[in-house]
C-alpha cells in the first residue's frame, strides 16, 4: 500500500433497503431503511465498536461490508478500493480477507463435519496445493491458537460447548488470513464467564495478529472494554461516533445518554445516588421513520426544528461527533 | 467414525421393539429375494392341475393356488419382484429428483417456478392413475413399471429437496462456506446436499414401501408384470375369486405386502432419528 496512513476500511453512505410491501406485480410500495446513510471509517488494528438496540440496523451494517447483501447505495472502501458494487466475481480477491464471527456460534457450524473438518476446509478454499502434513499442522496451529484442544478435531460441533463452538468459529475465520474480522454480538450468545473469555481471546489475537475488528454489539461494557472507537446506532443512522472512553465519561446525545443510565453500576451508593433516563415508547418501524431527526418522538428535548430538519453528524472537538440540534444544551 | 456407527445402531434399536421386528422383517424380505431358487421348494410357475387349491399341507406349507402352483413358493419369489421393482423405482425417482430439486432450490428465479409448478402438478393427479396411464403408455414390461412408478414418486423428492435447500440456503453455515471463498458448486455438493441425506434416507425409505404398494395395486388391475411371473398383487388378485372358499390365496400375500409397507414405514423413521447428529449420544 502506498498510503499507510489511509484506515483500513471507508464506509461512505452506506444504504440498504429492503422492500417491504409490494404491489400485486411484484414492484415494492414501500422499503424497510434497515441502514440510512451511515459513514465511518476503520483504521488499520484498531477496534469500531458499533452499538445500538434491535433493529437499529448494526447487523445489517455488517452484511453490507461482509458482501452478503448488496447495499443499495453508498461506497464500502477497503484498503482504497470499493467493494460496494463489485460482482461475486471481483470479490473473490478480497472474500478471504473480510471474515465474520457470527452471533450463533452452533447455527454457523455444519453439524456434519466434524471440527477438523470445518477447518480444513476454511484453509483449504483458498485452492493453494499443500501437502498432508502442512495442512496437518495449519489445522494444530490455528485450534491451539483459539485454545482449543487439537484432540479434538474429530469430535462434532454438537459436542463441543458455548464457548469452545465460538473458539471453532474464530479458528475458522482465522484460517483465511483475514485481515478485517466483522464480529456480529459474538458473545451475546454465551454466558457471562465465557463472554470474558472470548473477549480475551479476540484482544489477544489482535494482537498477535494485527487483526482490525468491526465489533458490532448491544452490550455496552463489553464495547467500551474492547473497542477504540465506539459509534451508537439508532434507527438505520449513527447518532454519536467517540473514542470509548468518552462514551462513559461524556455521552452527549440524548439516545446515548438513555443507553449509558441504563447500564446497571455495581456500586450501591452511587446507583442510588444517579438518576435514571428512562425512554418512553417504542422504536419506530423502520418502514414509517419519523420525519427529522429519528430519535424526536422519544426525545425529552425535541423541539420543532428536530421534527423538521434531520441533523447532521458534526464534530464536537477531539473526534467527537454528535447528531443532534441540541447537543451543546441538553 | 467406528464409535459414530455404534451410536447409531443403538439409537436405532433404542427404540422400542418395532423397531426391531421391523428391521427384522426387512431383512428376511431382503434374504428371500435373495435367494429366492434356494428357500422356494417348488418353480413358482409349474402347474399341477390334479393338485389345485389345495390347503396346507406338509408338502405345499401354503398349500397351491388356482393352477396347483405352490403358494409359498410365489411369496418367496413375489419378495424378489417387488424389491426389485421398488428398489430400482426408488433410484429412479431419488436421482431425478434430487437434481431437479437442488437446480430448483439453489438457482431459484424462474426454474425454481417452472420445475415447481410441473411438481404441482403432478402431485395434483392420483399417483396409481398417473402410473397407470404412464405404464400403459410406455408399453409393458418390468421397465415400463420401475419407470412410470419412478416417475410417479419423483415430485416427492423435488418438494423435499427445494424445500430443505430453501431453507439451508440462509442458515449461517452457508453464508461462512460463502465467505471463506467456496464456490456455490462447492457449498451445494458439500453442504447443503449432505444435511438434505437425512430425510433423503427416510423418503427413500419409506418410498420403496409406497413403491411395493404401487406395484401390487398395478399387478392387482392387471397392468402390472405380465403373468405367469410371481408378484404379490397379482396373488392378491388372483386369491381373492376364491376368498369364500380358500381365503389363505389371498390373504397370505396381502399380509405380506402390509407388513413390508409398515416395515419400510417404520424403518424410515427409526433412521431419521439414528442419522440425525443432534440425537447422537442420547437417547
Amino acid at each position: 500500500m502506498s498510503n499507510e496512513k489511509a484506515p483500513l476500511l471507508q464506509v461512505e453512505n452506506l444504504k440498504m433497503y429492503f422492500p417491504a410491501q409490494s404491489t400485486l406485480f411484484g414492484k415494492p410500495r414501500s422499503y424497510v431503511k434497515a441502514v440510512d446513510g451511515i459513514s465511518f471509517s476503520i483504521d488499520e488494528g484498531k477496534t469500531f465498536g458499533l452499538v445500538g438496540e434491535s433493529g437499529c440496523g448494526k447487523t445489517t451494517a455488517g452484511k453490507c461490508i461482509l458482501r452478503i447483501y448488496r447495499p443499495t447505495e453508498g461506497r464500502i472502501l477497503y484498503r482504497g478500493t470499493d467493494i460496494a458494487r463489485m460482482t461475486d466475481r471481483e470479490l473473490k480477491a478480497f472474500r478471504r480477507e473480510i471474515q465474520l464471527i457470527f452471533q450463533d456460534p452452533y447455527g454457523s457450524l455444519d453439524p456434519r463435519q466434524s471440527i477438523g473438518d470445518i477447518v480444513r476446509e476454511a484453509i483449504a478454499a483458498d485452492g493453494k496445493h499443500r501437502q498432508k502434513g502442512e495442512m496437518q499442522d495449519r489445522v494444530h496451529e490455528l485450534l491451539t491458537l483459539v485454545d482449543l484442544d487439537p484432540v479434538m478435531a474429530d469430535r462434532y460441533p454438537h459436542e463441543l460447548s458455548g464457548g469452545q463452538r465460538q473458539r471453532l468459529g474464530i479458528a475458522r475465520a482465522l484460517a483465511c488470513d483475514p485481515k478485517l474480522i466483522v464480529c456480529d454480538e459474538p458473545v451475546s450468545a454465551l454466558d457471562v464467564s465465557i463472554q470474558a473469555q472470548i473477549i480475551n481471546l479476540f484482544e489477544e489475537l489482535q494482537e498477535k495478529l494485527g487483526l482490525t475488528y468491526l465489533f458490532i454489539a448491544h452490550d455496552l461494557a463489553v464495547v467500551r472494554h474492547i473497542s477504540d472507537v465506539t459509534a451508537v446506532m439508532y434507527l438505520g443512522h449513527i447518532v454519536e461516533t467517540m473514542a470509548s472512553g468518552e462514551l462513559y465519561r461524556n455521552p452527549l446525545h440524548p439516545y446515548t445518554k438513555a443507553l449509558m443510565s441504563a447500564v446497571p453500576i455495581t456500586d450501591y451508593d452511587v446507583e442510588k445516588q444517579r438518576s435514571r433516563i428512562v425512554l418512553e415508547g417504542e422504536v419506530p418501524s423502520p418502514i414509517h421513520a419519523p420525519s427529522g431527526c429519528s430519535f424526536h418522538p422519544r426525545c425529552p428535548y425535541a423541539t420543532d426544528i428536530c421534527r423538521s430538519e434531520m441533523p447532521k453528524l458534526s464534530d464536537t472537538g477531539s473526534g467527537h461527533f454528535v447528531a443532534c440540534h441540541h447537543c451543546g444544551e441538553v | 467414525m467406528k464409535a459414530n456407527l455404534k451410536n447409531q445402531i443403538k439409537v436405532f434399536f433404542g427404540r422400542g421393539i418395532l423397531s426391531h421386528i421391523c428391521f427384522w422383517i426387512i431383512i428376511l424380505m431382503i434374504v428371500c429375494a435373495v435367494l429366492a431358487p434356494l428357500i422356494a421348494p417348488y418353480d413358482p410357475n409349474k402347474n399341477d392341475l390334479r393338485n389345485i387349491t389345495a390347503p396346507a399341507s406338509a408338502e405345499h406349507w401354503l398349500g397351491t393356488d388356482y393352477l396347483g402352483r405352490d403358494v409359498f413358493s410365489r411369496i418367496v419369489y413375489g419378495a424378489r419382484m417387488s424389491l426389485y421393482t421398488s428398489v430400482l423405482a426408488g433410484v429412479v425417482s431419488a436421482v431425478l429428483g434430487i437434481l431437479l430439486g437442488l437446480i430448483a432450490g439453489y438457482f431459484g428465479g424462474i426454474l425454481n417456478q417452472v420445475i415447481m409448478r410441473i411438481t404441482d402438478a403432478l402431485l395434483a393427479i392420483p399417483a396409481l392413475i398417473f402410473t397407470l396411464v404412464l405404464a400403459s403408455a410406455i408399453g409393458g414390461g418390468v421397465w415400463s413399471i420401475i419407470i412410470s412408478i419412478g416417475i410417479s414418486l419423483t415430485p416427492t423428492y423435488i418438494r423435499m429437496v427445494n424445500g430443505q435447500v430453501l431453507s439451508l440456503r440462509e442458515s449461517d453455515y452457508i453464508i461462512a462456506g460463502k465467505l471463506i471463498g467456496r464456490k456455490n458448486l462447492a457449498i451445494l455438493l458439500k453442504h447443503l446436499l449432505p444435511n438434505c441425506f437425512p430425510s433423503l434416507i427416510v423418503l427413500f425409505t419409506t418410498n420403496l414401501g409406497t413403491g411395493i404398494m404401487q406395484e401390487a395395486s398395478m399387478s392387482f388391475l392387471g397392468v402390472g408384470i405380465d403373468p405367469p411371473t410371481a408378484t404379490w398383487g397379482a396373488m392378491v388378485s388372483d386369491g381373492y375369486s376364491y376368498l369364500r372358499s380358500v381365503p389363505l390365496l389371498a390373504i397370505v400375500p396381502g399380509i405380506c405386502i402390509i407388513l413390508v409397507v409398515v416395515a419400510f414405514n417404520v424403518v424410515g423413521d427409526g433412521l431419521r432419528d439414528a442419522l440425525d447428529p443432534r440425537l447422537r449420544g442420547k437417547l
